[in-house]
C-alpha cells in the first residue's frame, strides 16, 4: 500500500510547547503550531476574518518552507475560524505565504559554516581579543558546537556599518551568548537579516476597510446545531490556540516489518494448522519465522479479491491505513507529491491567480493535528476545530508581487 | 510525543520544510521521533477519527451507543478499546491465488480472519496480499472493523440467558445460502466446520442450520453465515413492536455526526 515511486515526504510531529524561556527562538522561520503569527519584518498584517461569520481567525499553523533554487525565504501561514458552525467549510480557512529575499545565498551559508567548522579550533586566540580590533572579521568567526551537532557560526562582534540602532546591536550580543537557546541555522538568518535594511517593501492594502462595517452576526445554526454541545465562541474576541513546535522527519515505510510475521501470528497459524480447515496446506517452520502454504486456486475457486472495509469507505480506509503506518504526523510535507485524499479532487486545473500558472501540491494538514490544539484561554474546551484534512496547493515559482502577502488555494476535506 | 527530559539541553534544530533535498533531515541524536519507532506495541493510540477522539476521551460509554447511531467505525482500536481484551481471533483458512497479469501469473495469499468475544459480538475480515503474515494482519483489521452486534433469543421458556439465534435468519453470498434456525437449549451448534467457528464465537450456544449452493467456496461460506448472524438484529420481532420514543442522543455530538455521515460514502467530487 506504500507507493514508493514518489518524490520524498517530510513529516512533522508535535514537539514540546513553547513556553518564556524558548518564545525568543520563535520568529518567521520557525514551524510551529498555534501561536500568534511572526510575520516577516515584523509588520502585522491585519487580522483575517472568516468569510462566512466574520469572526477573527485564528493561526492554525506556520510553516517556513524556502523554496529550492530560490532567494526568498518563505513562509506559509494557516488561519481558520473557531466556531463551530464553521468547521469543515473551505470558506472559512485561508492560507497565506510571506516571503522575503535573503540576504545571504544558501551555498554561501553553507560556505560559511565550513570556514566556521576550519577556524573553530582558532577560537582560543580570540581570548586577548577585547573587541577594540575591527578588521579581524574574516579570519576568527567564533563557532558554537550545539549538543546536538550542529554549528552555528556567528555574525561577528564588529557591527554592520548600516544603522545602528539600539535594538540592533543588543540582538546581536544576545545572540552571541554561546548559551542562549538560538534557533540554530534559522536564528542566524534572522539575526543577520534584522542587521542589515531589509531590501523587499511590503504595503498593506487599506483602501477597503473603511467602506465595509464588517460586524457580521454569525449565521444562523442550522437546526440540528440548537442541540450540538459546542457553545459558539464569542465573535469578537481573539482566539488564539496553544503554541507548539515541530519537529520534522521522513516518511518512512515500514516494508521490512511487513514480512516477518509476530507471535501472535504464529500461534495462529499454528492453530489453523491444528484446525479441521487448515490441515496439511500450511508448513511453519519455527526456527525460521517462514510459512509455506500450499494449495491451489483451481481447487477452491477462489479469487483474488479487493479488500473492503465494512464501512465501505475506500478512500477513508487507505488513508487512515497509510497515515498509521507513521502515527502521530501532523503535517504532510511533499512539494509536487501526492496528496493524500479522503475524497476524490475535483479534476479542474487549478491555476494562480496570479501568474497563471498550474498549482502545484505542497503540504496538507493531517487528523492528528486536532490532538494538539486547544485554546490558549480555554484549555478545558474539548473540540475546538474538526476537519478530515486541509490540503494546500500552491505557485511552483512563488509568484511575489510586493503587496506583502499572497493566499494559496486551499482544499478541505470533511472526514 | 514531547521530550521534555533532553528539550532543555537542546537549542532547538527540529528539522525543516523546504524544497527538495533541503533542510529536511533531523540533526543530532535520536528525539521522540526516532525512539518511537523501534517499539511499535508500546505506541499509544493517537485518534485520527472524530469517533475515535470521543471513544478515547471517554464520552462513549459502550461499544453498543456506536451501533445504536449506526456511525461507521473507521478505527479498529475503536473496537479494541471497549471489547479488546475479550476478543479472539482465529484463521479459517489461508489459500494462495493467483492473478493473472502481463508478465504472467501472480501469487497472493488470501487470509480470512474471524473475530469475537464469544458474548454477542463477531466479525469477519477477508484480505489478499503478498506475504501471508502481511495478509493476516491486515484481516485482523478489517475483521476488528466489521464487528457486529449479534441478538440471542429463546427457542422455547424463556428461563436463563438467551442461548439461540431468536428466529429463522438466512444470508446469502455469491451462490451460498446459509440459514439459521432456532434450536432448543442443550444442542448445540449443528453445522458444517465454517458456521460452526464463526457460530462459537458470535456467542449463540444451540443453532441448527442449512446449507445451500457452493459452500466449498469458503469465502462466500464465511461470508453468508456472518451476514446471516447479522441479521439477528435487523429482523422485527413482535416484542420490539412497542412503540418506543425516538431516543435522543445522550451526547449531541452523535446529532452532528449523523448529520455529517450522509455526505461520506460515495458522494463523489470535492
Amino acid at each position: 500500500m506504500a507507493r514508493q515511486f514518489e518524490p520524498y515526504v517530510l513529516l512533522g510531529f508535535t514537539d514540546e510547547r513553547v513556553v518564556e524561556r524558548t518564545r525568543s527562538a520563535v520568529n518567521f522561520t520557525t514551524n510551529k503550531i498555534g501561536g500568534t503569527p511572526d510575520w516577516h519584518q515584523d509588520k502585522d498584517l491585519p487580522l483575517t476574518k472568516c468569510k462566512l461569520c466574520g469572526t477573527n481567525q485564528t493561526l492554525v499553523v506556520q510553516i517556513f518552507a524556502p523554496l529550492d533554487g530560490s532567494e526568498y525565504l518563505r513562509t506559509l501561514y494557516f488561519f481558520a475560524c473557531p466556531q463551530p458552525q464553521c468547521w469543515n467549510r473551505p470558506e472559512s480557512w485561508m492560507c497565506i505565504r510571506q516571503q522575503t529575499l535573503s540576504q545571504t545565498k544558501p551555498d554561501k551559508l553553507s560556505g560559511a559554516a565550513q570556514t566556521a567548522t576550519i577556524s573553530s579550533t582558532s577560537w582560543a586566540d580570540d581570548a586577548d581579543n577585547w573587541g577594540t580590533d575591527s578588521d579581524d572579521d574574516e579570519k576568527s568567526v567564533p563557532s558554537v558546537d550545539q549538543e546536538n551537532g550542529n554549528i552555528i557560526f556567528q555574525i561577528p562582534q564588529n557591527a554592520p556599518e548600516g544603522s545602528d540602532t539600539d535594538d540592533e546591536s543588543s540582538s546581536v550580543e544576545e545572540l552571541s551568548d554561546p548559551n542562549a537557546n538560538s534557533g540554530g541555522a534559522e536564528g542566524a538568518f534572522a539575526i543577520e537579516f534584522n542587521s542589515k535594511c531589509s531590501v523587499a517593501t511590503a504595503e498593506i492594502e487599506t483602501g477597503d476597510e473603511s467602506d465595509i462595517v464588517s460586524i457580521d452576526t454569525p449565521t444562523q445554526p442550522r437546526q440540528l446545531a440548537e442541540i450540538f454541545s459546542y457553545a459558539p465562541l464569542p465573535p469578537h474576541a481573539h482566539h488564539e490556540f496553544a503554541c507548539s513546535f515541530i519537529s520534522v522527519a521522513e516518511e518512512k515505510f515500514d516494508t521490512q516489518r511487513g514480512a516477518k510475521i509476530t507471535e501472535h501470528e504464529l500461534s495462529l497459524l499454528q492453530a489453523y494448522q491444528q484446525s479441521e480447515l487448515g490441515g496439511g496446506d500450511v508448513q511453519i517452520d519455527v526456527r525460521k519465522m517462514k510459512v509455506e502454504v500450499a494449495g491451489g486456486a483451481e481447487t477452491t475457486g477462489e479469487q483474488y479479491e479487493q479488500d473492503l472495509p465494512s464501512h465501505g469507505d475506500a478512500y477513508a480506509h487507505r488513508f487512515l491505513s497509510r497515515l498509521k503506518q507513521n502515527s502521530g504526523q501532523v503535517i504532510r510535507y511533499g512539494l509536487g507529491a501526492d496528496p493524500m485524499l479522503l475524497k476524490p479532487l475535483s479534476k479542474q486545473k487549478m491555476r494562480c491567480t496570479h501568474c497563471g500558472s498550474d498549482l502545484v501540491f505542497e503540504m496538507q494538514l493531517m487528523p492528528p493535528l486536532l490532538n494538539s490544539l486547544s485554546l490558549l484561554h480555554d484549555a478545558e474546551r474539548m473540540d475546538v476545530l474538526d476537519f478530515g484534512t486541509v490540503i494546500v496547493f500552491t505557485c511552483p515559482s512563488a509568484c511575489w508581487d510586493q503587496r506583502g502577502f499572497q493566499e494559496e488555494r486551499l482544499v478541505v476535506q470533511a472526514e | 510525543m514531547a521530550d521534555n527530559a533532553a528539550a532543555g539541553a537542546r537549542g532547538g534544530f527540529r528539522g525543516g520544510f523546504g524544497g527538495r533535498g533541503r533542510g529536511g533531515r533531523p540533526r543530532g541524536r535520536g528525539r521522540g521521533r526516532g525512539r518511537g519507532r523501534g517499539k511499535e506495541a508500546e505506541k499509544e493510540w493517537v485518534p485520527v477519527t472524530k469517533l475515535g477522539r470521543l471513544v478515547r476521551d471517554g464520552k462513549i460509554r459502550s461499544l453498543e451507543e456506536i451501533y445504536l447511531f449506526s456511525l461507521p467505525i473507521k478505527e479498529y482500536e475503536i473496537i479494541d478499546f471497549f471489547i479488546g481484551s475479550q476478543l479472539k481471533d482465529e484463521v479459517l483458512k489461508i489459500m494462495p491465488v493467483q492473478k493473472q497479469t502481463r508478465a504472467g501469473q501472480r501469487t497472493r495469499f488470501k487470509a480470512f480472519v474471524a473475530i469475537g468475544d464469544s458474548n454477542g459480538h463477531i466479525g469477519l475480515g477477508v484480505k489478499c496480499s503478498k506475504e501471508v503474515a502481511t495478509a493476516i494482519r491486515g484481516a485482523i483489521i478489517l475483521a476488528k472493523l466489521s464487528v457486529v452486534p449479534v441478538r440471542r433469543g429463546y427457542w422455547g421458556n424463556k428461563i436463563g440467558k438467551p442461548h439461540t439465534v431468536p428466529c429463522k435468519v438466512t444470508g446469502k453470498c455469491g451462490s451460498v445460502l446459509v440459514r439459521l434456525i432456532p434450536a432448543p437449549r442443550g444442542t448445540g451448534i449443528v453445522s458444517a466446520p465454517v458456521p460452526k467457528k464463526l457460530l462459537n464465537m458470535a456467542g449463540i450456544e444451540d443453532c441448527y442450520t442449512s446449507a445451500r449452493g457452493s459452500t466449498g467456496t469458503l469465502g462466500n461460506f464465511a461470508k453468508a453465515t456472518y451476514t446471516a448472524i447479522g441479521k439477528t438484529y435487523a429482523y422485527l420481532t413482535p416484542d420490539l413492536w412497542k412503540e418506543m420514543p425516538l431516543a435522543t442522543a445522550p451526547y449531541h455530538e452523535y446529532a452532528d455526526y449523523l448529520a455529517k455521515n450522509h455526505r461520506v460514502v460515495g458522494t463523489g467530487l470535492q
